[in-house]
């Protein structure tokens, strides 16, 4: 169980992370290579503000905000609340001063910010299940959904085990040993963890198994919108 | 004949898939798709969410709401291919899963969703949170089918009947210039002016003025108004006998080398008679294709400039060149936007401006502008008579949209939209009529 717990934590992790990064990277020159193909190709009236309007378009989601206008909120709603989630996890490698200017407990959001991504989450599976979404679908969307969701589940359980019943065999410092070590390629597995005695410990190890499919699949998923949107609308604007 | 080539912006080249005469090769579509993953186009189609929000802006699938009418499942056997051929998961894994083979049966599927339930209006793609140029993918998609013979047959007979004839009814010249002979005499006589003409191969005028053939053999009036307007503002114009025709049913088709000869043939027309300009009829996918399009297609820049027929009506109004009166057009007037011209065109403004002063009693149908509804008549599916029961259907979304109006005359800067809308009112009962603008401004002036 330890090895698996190693392999999990730390191998998995790195070489996941590896792939992510690569192909986040491939992913970025082939966008911006791309572009300047294509915008030297394209045809049709312009639309201005060209980057600024392509932006403020896909980043507030504008082209569903009169038609869908609860989607829109929950989309918006979700992907601010990533953002959080980000800097919460930047915040439980280290210190960080500017994360800090509003004073407040890590993990960012005292359980909000979990409670409010498996929301959204779960109302993007269940939506799946509707017709004609649910034709539409491939077996790509579900599994990234689902993984996404165990994700948030177990990251939120380890976050709220503290808050609601006073759970603290795993502190923020043995998450801060963990995620430090991995950063700075001197890889720590704390004992707390790594001896099974933490109850919660099987939570971070499917938290970190979940988000390492995730950073893993995430080439071969449409989960690349994340970089495509901004270059796709400039597109459309020329 | 050659124009003189000029310096322009460079541009990606487009050779376009190349007449494969009748070979089945699929080498053809695989190259489009080949040449298209170099931009940044089709890669795009893989980062479709399946999210749906595409759906309820097409009017084929709300007038039918099937799995296969959302746009993004149009292009869907498309994307498998892209992944399976082009993204390293799928070539990683393609030899232990047949799906996003290329075949004939894929082909034929593609065939049908994109010229049979798209008429690529692109009003999905005013929709898509991600930002997919859904359109874009149904172009490439046509492209795949033009370049292995897999055009629908009356669609194909229509490139062909323009690429032979120079239009694409194959009008004989002799009848063309019989019924201007006519239509010149009936001019003469409906504004007094025993000296009106319609120039024909006049050169050294100020602009050469494209038509769509069916002006010749089915609207007539459309032609005899354009012209009776001209006159009135004193302009200095000609027609040709030769290269006339303003539609591009290349374009509709996906075959790129169709379409840029269609192109060809009407630039060094233009600088053969040496005119200034080129004006187009009332078009939508003519003016998509010679305004924005066509440039690409040659590869420079054109040595006249290009206009519809929209902008100039509107100057001349604004600027006096003819007076008009908007008591002449009494009846309540809505007003169709084309697709081609509107939202891919980019023509907005100019005919709200020309019915705001040539009719009395002008409404907007809702939604209008960029957010309109095709008629259902776009892409080629007029010609397309193995699809007529979609076309029609489909068309339902746009009669409902002009019976809120409770209009009498729907006006539509669009030959193409107006035979639809035609067969609308019949089908629909709406008991309107279809008039171009030009029909109207023509009513309207003071003589």
């Amino acid at each position: 169980m330890a090895a698996v717990v190693y392999f999990v934590l730390i191998p998995m992790t790195y070489a996941c992370t590896a792939i992510f990064i690569f192909s986040l990277s491939w992913h970025i020159v082939r966008v911006v290579s791309g572009l300047r193909i294509s915008l030297a190709g394209s045809v049709g009236p312009e639309k201005r503000p060209k980057f600024w309007g392509s932006l403020v378009e896909s980043l507030l989601f504008l082209k569903i905000i009169k038609t869908h206008p609860v989607q829109w909120f929950l989309l918006i709603l979700f992907h601010i609340t990533f953002l959080f989630l980000i800097a919460g996890h930047i915040e439980l490698i280290g210190h960080s001063e500017c994360l800090q200017i509003v004073p407040h407990e890590i993990f960012l959001g005292a359980g909000f910010i979990g409670l409010v991504l498996l929301v959204n989450l779960s109302f993007f599976l269940f939506r799946r299940f509707h017709s004609p979404i649910r034709e539409m679908s491939e077996p790509s969307d579900y599994y990234i959904l689902i993984l996404l969701i165990l994700t948030v589940l177990s990251g939120s359980q380890m976050n709220l085990a503290r808050s609601l019943y006073g759970y603290s065999t795993m502190s923020v410092a043995d998450y801060r040993i963990f995620l430090s070590g991995l950063t700075t390629f001197h890889p720590v597995v704390p004992d707390v963890i790594q001896s099974g005695d933490a109850g919660h410990s099987i939570l971070l190890i499917i938290h970190v198994l979940c988000a390492n499919l995730v950073f893993a699949l995430f080439p071969s998923s449409n989960l690349v919108h994340t970089i495509l949107t901004v270059p796709l609308s400039r597109l459309q604007r020329h | 004949m050659s124009y003189k080539p000029v310096k322009m912006k460079k541009r990606n080249p487009d050779p376009g898939p190349g007449r494969s005469g009748d070979s089945p090769s699929l080498t053809g579509a695989e190259d489009v798709v080949a040449r298209a993953i170099q931009g940044l186009g089709i890669m795009h189609a893989t980062a479709c969410m399946h999210c749906g929000f595409c759906a309820d802006t097409c009017h084929i699938y709300l007038a039918e709401p099937k799995l296969e009418n959302i746009p993004a499942q149009k292009f869907s056997e498309i994307t498998r291919y892209i992944r399976r051929r082009h993204t390293l998961s799928g070539r990683l894994f393609s030899r232990f899963v047949k799906n996003g083979e290329l075949t004939q049966d894929v082909l034929r599927k593609i065939s049908d969703a994109v010229y049979g339930r798209c008429t690529a209006c692109g009003r999905c793609t005013l929709q898509c949170p991600v930002g997919i140029d859904l359109r874009e993918i149904i172009r490439i998609g046509r492209k795949m089918c033009a370049a292995v013979r897999q055009v629908p047959e009356g669609l194909q007979r229509t490139v062909d009947n323009q690429i032979q004839t120079g239009n694409q009814m194959a009008i004989p010249r002799e009848e063309i210039l019989s019924t201007l002979d006519w239509l010149a005499e009936d001019l003469k006589m409906e504004m007094k002016d025993p000296s009106i003409e319609i120039p024909i191969d006049q050169p050294g005028k100020d602009f050469l003025y494209l038509i769509n053939p069916r002006e010749i053999k089915f609207f007539p009036l459309s032609l005899l108004s354009a012209a009776g307007v001209f006159h009135a503002a004193g302009a200095s114009w000609t027609l040709s006998s030769r290269w006339f025709d303003v539609t591009n049913y290349g374009f509709y088709a996906g075959d790129t080398p169709a379409a840029t000869e269609l192109t060809r043939r009407v630039i060094e027309e233009a600088v053969s008679l040496n005119v200034k300009e080129i004006i187009l009829s009332e078009c939508g996918h003519g003016y998509r294709s010679f305004r924005w399009e066509g440039p690409h297609w040659i590869g420079q820049e054109y040595p006249v400039s290009i206009r519809s027929v929209i902008e100039l009506l509107d100057e001349f109004i604004r600027a006096g060149r003819i007076r008009v009166d908007p008591t002449m057009n009494p009846e309540r007037t809505t007003l169709h936007d084309p697709c081609n011209l509107v939202r891919l065109g980019g023509i907005v403004d100019p005919q709200r401006r020309i019915l705001r002063r040539t009719v009395g009693d002008f409404v907007e149908m809702t939604p209008n502008r960029e957010n309109n509804f095709c008629c259902g008549g776009g892409g080629g599916m007029l010609s397309m008579s193995e699809f007529g029961d979609v076309r029609v259907a489909s068309g339902k979304i746009k009669a409902d949209q002009i019976r809120a109006t409770g209009a009498k005359i729907v006006a539509t800067p669009c030959h193409n939209c107006a035979d639809q809308l035609i067969e609308l009112s019949k089908k629909y009962k709406l008991g309107v009529e279809i008039q171009a603008v030009v029909e109207l401004v023509y009513n309207a002036l003071i003589r």
